[in-house]
């Protein structure tokens, strides 16, 4: 699994620390850190809880851009 | 396990559990095999156990605890290290309390008076295993 670069940078948008945006979703920062690295495939619920506490979309963090191009090719 | 886990904590542990599993099925059936073909029973019934649920128990302990599975949201290494610190010291304390009176081989096989020792050492490896994670992460 990729990186997700736009979660860590939406998370530094809010000016979050991993530790922070873990307490505020209820897991341990090393999940966070573990989705942000790609090694670990959060649940749609944590995914959600994930965004309402980023104020994004789930397609705005979760969303290959590369998935989408290929189906439209 | 404790609610305290989150979503990939308790993954995770699933997947160690499954391993440990299969761990104790093969210590199960390579004991069986010493015991009727080769040695003959080698410990007492309640040490053999309790060796059997040791070695799963620490590789169980041993990996979720360096995936970062082993302590939930509200666990810390600190108040792990003092609880499995002092059962440790419990159960060397037991153990050391009629040593005199304790055998630790009878009739080519491992007594039953080991049992608290066994206990101590493996509290002492699990306490020794959270010293070294918090030095990790320090």
């Amino acid at each position: 699994m990729a990186k997700n670069l736009k979660m860590k940078s939406a998370r530094v948008i809010k000016d979050y620390t991993q530790e922070d945006l873990a307490l505020k979703v209820g897991v341990t920062r090393q999940t966070i850190n573990a989705i942000e690295k790609g090694d670990y495939n959060p649940t749609i619920k944590l995914c959600k809880a994930i965004c309402l506490e980023l104020d994004v979309t789930l397609n705005d963090l979760f969303w290959e851009d590369d998935i989408d191009e290929s189906k439209s090719r | 396990m404790n609610q305290n886990h989150d979503e990939r904590q308790e993954w995770l542990n699933m997947k160690i559990s499954r391993q440990a599993l299969i761990m104790v099925l093969a210590i199960i059936l390579v004991n069986g095999l010493v015991k009727s073909n080769i040695y003959g029973p080698w410990a007492e019934p309640m040490t053999e156990a309790f060796i059997i649920i040791a070695l799963t128990s620490g590789y169980f302990i041993t990996r979720s605890i360096f995936n970062d599975a082993y302590l939930g949201t509200k666990d810390t290494l600190k108040k792990n290290i003092t609880i499995f610190g002092l059962m440790s010291i419990m159960f060397f304390v037991i153990f050391f309390i009629e040593f005199s009176h304790r055998t630790f081989i009878s009739d080519g096989m491992l007594s039953g008076d080991l049992t608290m020792l066994l206990a101590g050492i493996f509290f002492l490896y699990t306490t020794t295993i959270h010293a070294i994670k918090a030095y990790v992460l320090k």
